[in-house]
């Protein structure tokens, strides 16, 4: 009953265990964890172990790296976070959709507005079929409907090549 | 042993926790997608239309185009430069678009086709807001028939406005806005007049037609130099007018007094504005944030707004975000009545006023959404 709410103010850090999908534990500090908004409500309902069945070891790993670096975030080292956040964001297409959805997930809002934007940033220039291709949609148009959705803001389909790779 | 009780002991609510996961996981492709989109300049979220169904709808839906917005207003690359001008070998009047960022500044410049025929007609850019811009076009074969239009120029489209009651002339200013408490976007047409003598008159896009406002400040002029169109912020179109009065009761936005050496400058409460570097190279540019609201939808139905304005904005913020409305404002001087209008890095425009022996005062006059007259 009086499990709760009385975290803080020992002198000691306060420990955390996040549990990946595939079982491994992983023991953090609290205050790194909780830029995490998912496991901070965990917290405060007294959870010091946090099973994430919707995160794999590999994607927890990524996820911890990122939320110890930005624990370390101060006014003087923005340039470092910066250089670590364009590393980050580095990886296949597949990598990020499991980093995305861990961080929606999580709610991490940094990590999610990072990813969002490093994946935008990747797609802005594709071709349609490319984008089908790595988001994994089957085209659901039929050649004339196609046409005419095209038809509609033909410009928008002008003005240069679009890149058909998938990387 | 203690962690693996709590854990136990908790495992009711964490099966719940699973099931409202479950629960999300049908949402949560679409919300990921959502956010993705929504950092994509307009011109690739129309070719990514051609994708599926699924994002055909999401990128249609009203909901997402305000998402869109606010997201775009965060970003440095979705603000553009609207120009217009005239292109000497043929006379025709062009406008052009281009990124307004410094890294791009020259290149990508687009050229935009005018809604209605570009060929016979000449037409001015009048105000920007939410990625919608008022444009006139004035038909020379015809009368001169001034025709007023809402265009998006990142979709393209465009609807016709109803003819304003006092035809808008080279001394008219406008400025559009969102008035949260009607929920829908307003126009407002002054025109320049030192006499007085021509009404302000506003337009609510949902009621379709132009309502006239008589009432005058007493002792101020709507001068409207140095400025294209009515800054709006939060809530209130600003421009700067003249006044041989002091002020009356209404708080000071910008107080000037004349410095012997420099003619006027321009003060706030934290102090002048000292001297700004002078940008010659742009003339007559409109800055905006590309977004995906269709003119259309503007009159026939209205959306609720995500974003609401707050209320307990410091001064400044508002003195700043007026500026860099103002910014948009890139005169260069004009005749002998030295009206200089001074860009810094496209966040802060100051003027530097000469009269000679004229104690004018230069204050920020607003004009609310409720057609109130008020000096702030």
């Amino acid at each position: 009953m009086a499990s709760s709410s009385s975290s803080s103010k020992t002198g000691l850090k306060k420990m955390l265990t996040l549990k990946s999908s595939d079982g491994d534990e992983f023991e953090l500090e609290e205050s790194i964890v909780i830029q995490c908004q998912t496991i901070k409500h965990m917290v405060e309902d007294g959870f010091s172990l946090i099973p994430l069945q919707n995160v794999d070891t590999k994607t927890l790993t990524k996820i911890i790296e990122y939320m110890k670096k930005h624990a370390e975030k101060t006014e003087s080292n923005k340039e470092e976070i910066k250089n670590f956040n364009k590393e980050f964001v580095k990886g296949s297409f597949d990598d990020q959709f499991e980093l995305v959805s861990a961080a929606n997930y999580l709610h991490i809002n940094g990590l999610m507005d990072l990813l969002c934007q490093s994946i935008a940033d990747r797609i802005n220039n594709k071709s349609v079929r490319a984008v089908r291709e790595i988001f994994n949609i089957s085209n659901d148009y039929t050649p004339d409907e196609e046409e005419k959705v095209r038809d509609e803001h033909k410009w928008a389909h002008e003005g240069g090549e679009f890149d058909e790779s998938l990387d | 042993m203690t962690i693996e009780k709590k854990f136990n002991g908790h495992e009711k609510i964490l099966t719940n926790r699973e099931q409202l996961d479950i629960d999300r996981a049908i949402h949560f492709k679409e919300e990921i997608i959502m956010e993705i989109l929504s950092r994509l300049p307009v011109q690739s979220l129309l070719r990514f239309k051609c994708v599926s169904k699924f994002w055909e709808a999401l990128i249609s839906d009203p909901y997402f185009k305000m998402k869109h917005l606010n997201c775009a207003k965060n970003r440095q690359d979705s603000k553009k430069l609207l120009i217009n001008q005239i292109f000497p070998e043929d006379g025709i009047v062009s406008i052009y678009c281009c990124p307004l960022s410094s890294l791009q500044l020259v290149q990508d410049v687009q050229k935009l086709d005018c809604p209605l025929n570009p060929k016979s007609t000449r037409f001015a850019i009048h105000c920007c807001y939410d990625g919608v811009v008022v444009i006139g076009v004035r038909d020379n074969l015809n009368g001169y028939r001034h025709t007023l239009l809402l265009w998006n120029p990142s979709t393209r489209e465009s609807i016709v406005l109803p003819a304003p009651e006092f035809p808008p002339n080279e001394g008219s200013h406008f400025g559009m806005g969102y008035d949260s408490t009607s929920g829908e976007y307003k126009i407002l047409h002054m025109r320049r007049d030192l006499r007085r003598s021509i009404p302000s008159e506003i337009l609510a896009l949902k009621g379709g037609s132009w309502r006239r406002i008589d009432k005058h400040f007493r002792g101020f002029f709507n001068a409207l130099f140095a400025m294209q169109f009515l800054a709006f912020v939060h809530a209130a179109f600003h421009w700067v007018g003249l006044s041989r009065e002091r002020f009356a009761n209404g708080e000071v936005l910008f107080l000037c007094k004349i410095l012997k050496s420099f003619g006027r400058a321009f003060k706030t409460p934290s102090g002048p504005y000292v001297s700004w570097p002078q940008c010659e190279t742009l003339q007559d540019g409109y800055a905006f944030t590309e977004s995906f609201i269709s003119p259309k939808s503007l009159i026939s139905f209205l959306w609720e707004r995500v974003v609401k304005p707050s209320n307990n904005t410091k001064l400044m913020d508002v003195v700043d975000q007026v500026l860099t409305q103002l910014l948009v404002t890139i005169t260069t001087v004009r005749s002998t009545r030295t009206c200089k209008a001074i860009v810094t890095s496209r966040i802060r425009i100051a003027m530097r006023r000469t009269y000679r022996d004229q104690d004018l005062v230069e204050v920020s006059i607003v004009l609310r959404m409720d057609s109130t007259w008020k000096i702030v």
